[in-house]
């Protein structure tokens, strides 16, 4: 066992320094790369627009509650400019709130508060329309309790007994559904949920986009390796080809978990992104044994290279859909059961990837067995 | 003793080998001699436990191939006509990733004797940094790590100079004489298979290489 890793290493020690750069590139990466992205982030938010039609304290307060909202860029603008944007696709969706929206509030109204525009391609519109309508729910909550305290007070004064009937039908009252946005102003298009991850780990996102490559890139020895004849000589030795190349997956998973603990107390502990060890150490073997598998069956490296880019590409984009538009994002949603980083982003251990993988190496195992079988018997 | 019986060996149908017989004593040197496509390769890599013969058995020091495939593969050294060498690794990690996978243990000090006995002395250079010839001798030394009983080289001179082929051809005879290792090797060069073997076998029924045999 010693003197397989030992063998191994001696391998690697080849490319060293290759292998250094693959095996950090995800946390040094992450660390580097986010808060550039941070940085940015304005423009990745979805722009939307907000008609204020009067300055009252009210008024402001709803306004600033939106601007506050992470997934948001708010801007002001007048009524006509925000449509017209709006319409040349600069704006996501408008928000007016009309002269008299604090008298209406105080009133106790609760119905066609704020008027909106959105197409069908507005995505934040859900998203805004939930965030006022829980503000204005409270804004007119307090002036409703208010008064219904006040009335009940009044009500028990007078007669000897609690009526509850009248109870009942005053709270009913006070949790009436309401309809605060008026949506008769669409231009076009229905409603859509935001992206299933609205507020998406950052730091685990990029960070699970650069490990999948490298941990593909860790991988590619073994495509030049098992051609060489040298694999020949395995024949005469204490252990089999496949038992060795199974060693050396088992030495790479061990010094990649290693490397993940670090991550895990750097992004967890110090960054304070929240995630389980369980689902980081059960995606690590998952795209590992991933990764060794696809380099067994990947005859030229160059492809398999130009396939794992490909394939990161690909994670990146269903995992960042959320600024595609129209009937690209229709199909991106389509398959997002299957992205495979989705239990992962959701902090869930991807079980059933890891099956999958385990089977198909037992399979590969069985079959790498037949090869020397075969090759005894009839080549 | 390697003991060979009825051995035939088809491709399908293609006859290659035709029930092939003969016994190598311990310590002899044979070469194997015929036309291309006689089918020297192909008895080469049944007494390898490369591939299995159609019909017939293969016997060394009185165990049979199939019945006792681990302890004789322990017994074989393989040269194969390509060369089987980590270009990217020096002479000596060659020699020390193949010890440490193999059934010995073998000190540095002796890996190195084993090279420098055929006159490989480039010990710290890599492989692809090599000559042919050294390449070769380097492919020769593996196979010899675990002192193998049987040694079976397919054209191991070939493309080499005259000066590393006869320190090869030298080496081996010595190594027939010291420790009894049986040795079959392939050649096309008949001065070769003169010089060094105590024996050669013709595979296939060409009358041409049975006239040169007797001259
Ligand atoms: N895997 C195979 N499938 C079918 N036919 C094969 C296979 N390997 C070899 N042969 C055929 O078997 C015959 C013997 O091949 P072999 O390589 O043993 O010849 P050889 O004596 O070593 O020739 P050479 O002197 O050119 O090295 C050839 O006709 C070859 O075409
Ligand atoms: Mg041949």
């Amino acid at each position: 066992m010693m003197q397989l890793c030992i063998a191994r290493l001696m391998l690697w020690k080849q490319h060293v320094l290759s292998y250094l750069f693959w095996l950090w590139l995800p946390l040094i990466g992450t660390l580097l790369f986010v808060p550039f992205i941070e940085d940015v982030s304005d423009e990745f938010l979805v722009p939307i627009g907000i008609v204020l039609e009067e300055e009252t304290e009210l008024a402001q307060q709803l306004y600033q509650t939106i601007a506050q909202a992470d997934t948001v860029n708010v801007e002001q603008f007048e009524e006509q400019e925000a449509i017209s944007r709006l319409n040349r696709n600069q704006l996501d969706s408008v928000y007016l709130i009309r002269e008299g929206y604090q008298e209406r509030i105080e009133h106790g109204e609760q119905r066609y508060l704020v008027e909106a525009y959105y197409t069908e391609h507005s995505i934040a519109y859900p998203y805004v329309k939930e965030m006022v309508t829980s503000t204005i729910l409270a804004d007119t909550g307090k002036v409703k309790a208010a008064s219904a305290v006040v009335g009940l007070a009044e009500a028990h004064q007078q007669s000897d007994k609690w009526n509850s009937d009248e109870i009942l039908a005053t709270a009913e009252q006070l949790y009436q559904a309401s309809s605060i946005l008026s949506t008769d102003l669409t231009i076009s298009g229905e409603d859509r949920p935001i992206a299933e991850h609205d507020e998406p780990k950052l730091y685990w996102l990029v960070w699970v986009l650069l490990s999948t490559l490298s941990t593909l890139f860790l991988f590619d020895w073994i495509i030049t390796e098992k051609s060489q004849h040298v694999r020949l000589r395995f024949q005469y030795m204490k252990v089999s080809y496949r038992c060795f190349l199974l060693n050396s997956l088992m030495m790479m998973l061990i010094i990649l978990l290693l490397v993940d603990g670090l991550t895990f107390l750097v992004l967890n502990v110090y960054r304070g992104e929240q995630l389980s060890i369980l689902t980081l150490f059960s995606y690590r073997v998952t795209i590992a044994v991933f990764s060794f598998l696809l380099a067994m069956i990947w005859k030229n490296r160059y492809f398999y290279q130009a396939t794992a880019i490909s394939f990161v590409l690909w994670l990146t984009l269903i995992n960042s859909s959320f600024k595609i538009e129209g009937e690209a994002y229709q199909l991106i949603q389509s398959v997002m059961p299957l992205n495979p980083l989705r239990a992962f982003l959701n902090d869930h251990a991807s079980w059933r990837g890891l099956m999958l993988v385990v089977i198909g190496l037992a399979l590969w195992y069985a079959k790498e067995g037949g090869f020397y079988a075969r090759n005894k018997g009839s080549n | 003793m390697l003991e060979i019986r009825e051995v035939t060996k088809k491709y399908g149908r293609k006859h290659v080998l035709d029930r092939i017989n003969f016994q190598i004593m311990r310590g002899e040197v044979v070469g194997l001699i015929g036309e291309n496509g006689a089918g020297k390769s192909t008895l080469l890599q049944i007494l390898a436990t490369l591939m299995s013969p159609t019909s017939g058995q293969v016997l060394l020091y009185q165990q049979p191939y199939h019945k006792h495939i681990k302890q004789v593969r322990k017994k074989i050294g393989y040269v194969p006509q390509d060369i089987a060498l980590w270009e990217q690794l020096s002479v000596k990690d060659n020699m020390v990733f193949f010890e440490k996978l193999s059934w010995v243990n073998r000190t540095e000090q002796q890996l190195k004797q084993i090279c420098t006995d055929m006159q490989l002395n480039q010990w710290k250079e890599k492989v692809k940094n090599l000559s042919g010839g050294m390449k070769r001798k380097l492919n020769l030394a593996i196979s010899l790590i675990h002192e193998p009983e049987l040694l079976l080289l397919d054209e191991p001179t070939v493309g080499i100079d005259l000066k590393s082929r006869v320190e090869i051809n030298a080496y081996l005879k010595e190594l027939s004489k010291q420790k009894g290792t049986i040795i079959i090797y392939t050649s096309h060069d008949m001065s070769e298979i003169k010089e060094l073997c105590d024996r050669a076998l013709i595979i296939g029924d060409d009358p041409f290489y049975h006239d040169i045999l007797n001259q």
